[in-house]
């Protein structure tokens, strides 16, 4: 009895609640790096049939220039217009949109937020704690697929350096972890898990025609600068662009310190 | 005894004229409400009363529109985190993680509370006293069994307040006994347990003292036998003959008389407050006999409800 009417403990809570999340989204990170070794795998592979196949020169100029298609004589040209350039950037913020758009939104919808902060948890944790263990989950992933394409090339005997398919594959973290970011402070706002899951998958897609459009049309490549993707950058063939990275990460932190504050603002119903 | 923490003297729940709005017709109005430690006090009301709004603002869950709370001496805004620390808290309406087993879960509160491993000793007990399945992935277990695990995270840890929002739902009535038994077990051990029902056969009999609120206002508190015996009385009352329509007209007529029937010889009504000038009245005449049953604490809970102007 002494012991746990005394046991105020000054001890953070942050460590057990992320230790927790990380088993609750094991069974979804396995999920999304199985698929993603299998079609990351596959890109590759398929690619010694499709270099000498399609001649890039019928393709017009500025939709070569929209979707970095260069040469694709060259393995890492063809990834950065196709793997790197197109899915990935669609595909993979979806893993952290729908864990983060369940944090709150989510949590409170299912009637699970009372039960969890009845404990001595400060909301600030929720927030941190799921966001590390999303980022850190994406940068496994990140890894996963970097680590795929360069075997799978070598397996293949096609060019491609390790240090350029690491580089595309990081790249992609600064641009996932900002719409994770998003759905995170959609998620402390909003009351409907559906919102806060559907607007940051509209806003990637959203983001990612501006940022073609953008390329096409000169006269409104103004608007490039609204999107996270103009900050992603073609890292497999031009290196990473830290400048974007960081304008991206910066997004992120600012959009989890307004989740953090929403949510220690707002009421909770259920 | 062990050192006084933080608002040791203070009472377990304080509010200060609590008010909390979300529409035109929902939330609490001025609660002003003390629970004192070391009792168990039982907040009745139906479903919409504003017992919940009560219960998650004192968590903090919910911001008061005004007023303030207080919960073992500690402001509920500023000082959440360290009151969570010290109380159990069972929601009314809430889901647990539907992948893991109920001693998961626990372990994982634990963790999160430093409770150590005496704690999960105690809900072990907890759960074969309650007949709970800790093994059992909580997605294949009944309603009944999630609230005995819902039960079982609220008081493992034996927190100085418990906080239970209508405890025993879904519980069969044995498994209801035995929860109550716990409360009383564990009110007897120094911790303070603030519960919310509405079935009031429960508060009556582990409630030392009960609240009720009606349309978000708090209309009563008090130990429930003190609560009856300022209620009404059931008076039925037989004469030796028939009255005239005088002496019938004038106990009709009586402040507090209510629901009036006469009956040939016999007058049966319900009065509140002093029979002094009823028995003046009806010992005017040769009275056969007269009774005057306090009500059942469920009748009297209903009178709260009956809207003023009917």
């Amino acid at each position: 009895m002494r012991a746990s009417f005394r046991g105020v403990s000054t001890r953070s809570t942050l460590w057990p609640y992320t230790r927790f999340q990380y088993g609750a989204h094991r069974k979804n990170a396995i999920l999304w790096t199985i698929g993603l070794t299998i079609y990351c795998g596959l890109i590759v592979a398929i690619y010694p049939s499709v270099s000498d196949a399609i001649d890039i020169s019928l393709i017009p100029e500025n939709l070569r220039a929209a979707f970095n298609i260069n040469d694709f004589t060259q393995l890492a040209s063809f990834l950065s217009s196709e793997l790197f350039g197109v899915i990935l950037p669609l595909i993979l913020p979806f893993f952290g949109i729908i864990i983060l758009s369940n944090v709150v939104a989510g949590a409170e919808e299912r009637g699970r937020l009372d039960v969890l902060l009845g404990n001595p948890i400060p909301r600030v944790h929720l927030i941190v704690g799921s966001f590390a263990v999303v980022a850190s989950y994406l940068l496994a992933l990140a890894g996963v697929i970097g680590v795929v394409v360069w075997i799978v090339a070598n397996l293949l005997d096609l060019e491609l350096a390790a240090r350029q398919s690491m580089r595309a594959a990081f790249a992609l973290w600064p641009l996932t972890l900002a719409f994770g970011a998003l759905a995170l402070a959609m998620s402390s706002v909003v009351r409907q898990r559906a919102v806060a899951l559907g607007v940051p998958a509209a806003v990637v897609f959203l983001m990612y025609l501006i940022n073609v459009i953008g390329k096409l049309a000169p006269s409104v490549s103004g608007v490039r600068f609204m999107s996270a993707h103009h900050y992603y950058g073609t890292a497999i063939t031009e290196g990473i662009w830290w400048a974007g990275a960081l304008v991206l990460l910066v997004a992120s932190a600012a959009l989890v310190t307004f989740a953090a504050v929403a949510f220690n603002r707002r009421d909770i119903y259920a | 005894m062990p050192a006084p923490s933080k608002g040791s003297f203070a009472p377990a729940i304080q509010t200060f004229e609590l008010t909390k709005t979300y529409g035109a017709n929902r939330g609490i109005r001025n609660v002003s409400l003390t629970v004192e430690r070391g009792e168990i006090f039982g907040f009745l009301g139906p479903n919409g009363a504003g017992k919940s709004t009560t219960l998650r603002t004192l968590l903090g869950f919910l911001k008061p529109t005004s007023g303030r709370a207080e919960v073992l001496g500690l402001d509920v805004l500023a000082h959440a985190v360290e009151i969570h620390r010290r109380l159990g808290n069972l929601p009314s309406e809430f889901s647990l993680e539907d992948r893991m087993t109920g001693f998961e879960l626990i372990r994982f509160h634990a963790r999160l509370r430093r409770s150590g491993t005496e704690s999960l000793k105690r809900a072990r007990d907890l759960a074969e006293r309650l007949d709970a399945n800790l093994e059992m992935p909580m997605r294949r277990l009944s309603r009944g069994n999630k609230q005995k695990i819902g039960i079982i995270q609220a008081l493992f840890h034996e927190p100085e307040l418990i906080v239970l929002d209508e405890p025993t739902n879904g519980l069969d009535p044995l498994m209801q006994d035995v929860f109550l038994l716990i409360l009383q077990e564990a009110r007897d051990r120094g911790q303070t347990v603030f519960f919310s029902s509405h079935v009031l056969s429960e508060v009556e009999r582990v409630a030392d003292r009960v609240g009720i609120i009606r349309d978000g206002e708090l209309v009563a508190v008090d130990d429930p036998n003190a609560l009856t015996r300022r209620a009404f009385r059931y008076v039925r009352i037989q004469f030796d003959g028939p009255l005239d329509s005088g002496i019938v007209q004038e106990i009709a007529s009586l402040p507090g008389v209510d629901r009036f029937e006469c009956h040939g010889t016999t007058l049966s009504f319900t009065i509140g407050g002093s029979m002094h000038e009823l028995l003046q009245l009806a010992t005017q005449r040769c009275v056969i006999s007269f009774d005057a049953e306090r009500p059942p604490l469920e009748e009297l809970f209903l009178s709260y409800y009956e809207d003023d102007s009917e």
